[in-house]
């Protein structure tokens, strides 16, 4: 029999496999089936031919059938035809029209009656109405499930089916899961305890309920482990659970409704919570009644203090942000957390992670400072492959910023390399500018020489005017850079030691020695300097541009003055050269007329200086925002990092998912971070 | 909850083609059938299934490996939710082999009393028969000849049954 069967003739002389098999597994196989369907078995062999009257599996839904008559049919045959004395453990039913319409009786006392265990009534109704009480009473039933308009939910008034007021009698229940319905009579303004007879109920759930109007919900569960309350319609004005075994809490604490109906945030009172393990909150909207909702949140928070493991939402992370000043001032309750977790599943993938406000953090884990704090960014979507589209964003996005990094490295690089090339630029300009500074003062000396000369030459010397001669040169001279300095006062005496030899005869010792004296220190600081400095001075000189002689200076200066003296204005000598070599007015004697009194090439080099000057001040402003994004981006990457390791499952997506060499790129932002 | 392979208790299984598999022991536990032999000590070295080929026998142990290793039931629930989906997955992806084989691997898991992998045949088994007609079924299932109803007997079973078949 181990042989898989290669041909039909081989399987006509054995049984098949599956006929073999108890009749237990085939039941299993048909509950998967809707009743109809596995009826229809009946027809397949002799084997199947009454398997299905055995079944403990009920699955009757009255949309298999085009109309209900035909449905209530089914079940009248269904329910006769099987075999009396087998046990229903299972019964799910889904149908639509009225509640009380016979079949439902039949199929819930049948159910009841033949010892079920676990039962689904899924109710699709338009109408409101009143459950029927005979629905409230099994001694067997361990696990059920009432859904009322699974698909849609009515605004938790009108539409809403309620339940009767009775205690319900389920000795034996261990799971409740109540969907879309009222709990009670939403006039009655009245106080219920539906569950109290439900002694070994451990988990309860109510979804899509409303509690609108009620005074108190009870649930008093010596037994109840876990309670959910989620997407809550209305709650009452106090919701009061009596649990001492309560582990798990999961609730939405604010009603699906803002305002709209009813209270709508959870009123909490409890009593017995000490074993208390993980509390899970989040909010149904986000309504804006953060301030309200803050403080209430922190009574609610009292209430849960024993929680081991704490997860709220991001809308809760909100709230508590709303005022951070006296949540910062408020002690916080929880003592005993080990775990703390933010869930971030209902934000979009595309979202950027969330960030908590350090206060909240802090207040948060104030009496628990070891616990584990996660902030939960991944979604447990329900469908895979979306989850694989979450983590391709991730790794896109991951990828994507390091090899922003990458160019943002390259734009440093690339800024550096046109930073060195244009200080390079600076230094030739600034070489050229001194030739200038240089050329300027002999243009300005050699004005004041040929002034002195026709002093000398007139063998008559107004000494005031060779006083005033020497005393601008002097000012000329200590203007200039150091560097030139020297060079420009060997030039002078230079000048004046070939007038003097020159004009010799023109005048005799004594004047001659007056000159010198109005010429006053200049000539002795010469004096002192020439022999030394001469030899320097002459390399200087040799480096001037050889272009401009000082037979055409003397010309400029010439026409300079008297541009100067026709414009009305008497400009001392001085005073151009201070300008020059201040670098503002290069190129252009602010009083000398509009057109620029300087060669076209001064004027373009002098505003290229500039223009350069702006160029690597611009380049380096940014060069440093450059730097800023470059860091921006590797703390992002360092943060996405380190975040991807710790989801273990991730790093290797991520690693499967990236080029190796973008990885080391991400490595290397990381390392740069740090330094 | 992790295997490691190394330290852990190994236990060989042997196909009734002779092939064997040296599993860990917290793998073979899976089987209930195993458990029990475990736990009552009668389990030599060597567990022989003569009734499992080797074809069906690894893919059991597969099967087990996974879930196995799945993360039980834990105080972070989210952990349990992503373990949930993982596991998913894998069944319905290990689910995705030929008629033939499922039965064998029901069969098989039936005898060692896996209830997760019972579970998961009979579910793909209906997933197959659902809403096909009884020739379908037989076709689809590999039905003995000699266990089919006479006409007449189909007839029969259909007209008591003609609430069903509407």
């Amino acid at each position: 029999m181990d042989l898989v069967p290669e041909g039909e003739s081989i399987v006509a002389e054995e049984e098949d496999r599956i006929s073999k098999l108890p009749d237990d597994i085939i039941h299993r196989i048909l509950s998967f089936l809707d009743m109809k369907c596995a009826v229809q078995t009946s027809a397949v062999s002799r084997k199947w031919k009454h398997i299905w009257t055995s079944m403990p599996y009920l699955n009757l839904n009255s949309q298999v059938f085009p109309k209900l008559p035909q449905f209530a049919k089914f079940v009248k045959q269904t329910l006769s035809r099987r075999k009396n004395l087998t046990e229903v453990s299972t019964v799910d039913l889904r149908f639509t029209g009225s509640v009380t319409q016979f079949f439902v009786k039949s199929i819930v006392s049948y159910a009841y009656s033949h010892n079920v265990r676990q039962m689904t009534f899924a109710w699709l109704t338009e109408s409101s109405c009143e459950f029927p009480q005979f629905l409230f009473s099994s001694h067997t039933l361990k696990n059920l499930t009432i859904a009322v308009n699974d698909h849609h939910f009515s605004t938790g008034l009108d539409g809403m089916c309620r339940f009767p007021e009775l205690t319900w009698d389920f000795p034996s229940l261990e799971t409740l899961h109540l969907s879309g319905m009222a709990l009670g009579h939403y006039h009655g303004a009245k106080s219920i305890n539906l569950f109290s007879k439900c002694v070994n109920l451990k988990d309860l759930t109510l979804h899509k309920c409303s509690m609108y109007g009620l005074k108190i919900v009870n649930v008093c569960c010596p037994q109840l482990s876990n309670l959910t309350i989620s997407r809550v319609g209305a709650y009452p004005e106090v919701f009061q659970v009596v649990a001492p075994q309560l582990k798990n809490l999961t609730a939405s604490i604010s009603s699906i409704f803002p305002r709209y109906i009813g209270v709508d945030f959870l009123q909490l009172s409890v009593e017995g919570f000490s074993s208390l393990e993980k509390v899970n909150l989040s909010k149904s909207n986000d309504n804006d009644r953060k301030e309200k909702n803050f403080t209430r949140l922190l009574d609610l928070f009292q209430k849960l203090s024993c929680a081991k493991c704490l997860i709220l939402d991001m809308d809760i992370i909100q709230t508590l942000s709303s005022d951070l000043d006296l949540l910062s001032r408020v002690p916080c309750p929880f003592h005993n957390l080990k775990c703390l977790k933010i869930n971030t599943s209902r934000l979009k993938h595309t979202d950027p992670i969330p960030k908590i406000p350090t206060e909240v953090r802090n207040y948060l884990l104030e009496n628990s400072p070891s616990a584990t704090f996660i902030i939960d960014s991944t979604q447990v979507s329900h469908k895979r492959p979306r989850q694989q589209v979450h983590d391709n964003t991730i790794t896109k996005k991951v990828a994507r910023l390091n090899e922003k990094v990458q160019n943002q490295d390259e734009v440093i690089r690339d800024n550096e390399g046109k930073i060195q090339e244009l200080k390079e630029k600076l230094k030739v300009i600034e070489a050229e500018k001194l030739q200038h500074e240089n050329l300027m003062s002999h243009i300005v000396i050699q004005g004041k020489m040929e002034k002195l000369e026709g002093q000398i030459e007139s063998g008559n010397p107004n000494y005031e005017v060779i006083r005033l001669v020497g005393r601008d040169i002097k000012s000329v001279i200590d203007l200039l850079p150091e560097s030139l300095k020297v060079a420009m006062e060997a030039e002078f005496s230079c000048q004046y030691e070939e007038l003097k030899s020159r004009f010799h005869a023109h005048v005799n010792a004594t004047q001659w020695a007056k000159i010198e004296n109005e010429l006053g220190n200049l000539r002795d600081n010469d004096r002192t300097s020439l022999n030394n400095t001469h030899v320097q001075s002459d390399v200087s000189v040799a480096e001037l541009p050889r272009a401009r002689g000082p037979s055409s200076t003397n010309n400029e200066m010439i026409r300079l003055r008297e541009a100067s003296t026709s414009s009305g204005t008497i400009l001392f000598d001085r005073e151009i050269l201070a300008q020059v070599i201040k670098g503002k007015q290069h190129g252009h004697i602010s009083s000398v007329g509009k057109k620029s009194i300087f060669s076209a090439s001064q004027a373009r080099q002098q505003s290229s200086l500039a223009e350069l000057e702006e160029k690597v001040k611009k380049q380096e402003e940014e060069l440093k925002a450059a730097k800023e994004a470059a860091k921006t981006t590797q703390s992002q990457v360092a943060q996405m990092m380190a975040f991807m390791r710790s989801q273990p499952g991730w790093a290797e997506q991520l690693a499967r998912g990236l080029p190796s060499s973008s990885r080391n790129d991400g490595d290397d932002a990381g390392e740069g971070n740090g330094e | 909850m992790s295997t490691s392979s190394s330290s852990s208790k190994k236990i060989v299984l042997k196909s009734a083609d002779n092939e064997t598999f040296e599993i860990d022991e917290i793998v073979a536990l899976e089987s209930q059938a195993i458990k029990n032999m475990i736990e009552d000590e009668c389990a030599d070295n060597v567990i022989p299934l003569g009734n499992i080929d080797s074809k069906t026998l690894s893919k059991i142990i597969e099967y087990c490996k996974k879930h196995a290793e799945s993360p039980k039931k834990d105080d972070n629930a989210d952990i349990d939710e992503k373990a949930v989906e993982d596991l998913k997955s894998f069944d319905a992806e290990f689910a995705k082999v030929d008629m033939p084989l499922i039965q064998d691997i029901l069969m098989a898991a039936n005898f060692l009393n896996i209830d997760n992998l019972i579970g998961l045949m009979c579910r793909t088994i209906a997933d197959r028969i659902k809403g096909k007609t009884p020739e379908e079924i037989r076709k689809i299932l590999n039905i003995n000849k000699n266990d089919l109803l006479s006409p007449e007997q189909e007839a029969k079973a259909r007209e008591e049954n003609s609430w069903a078949f509407d």
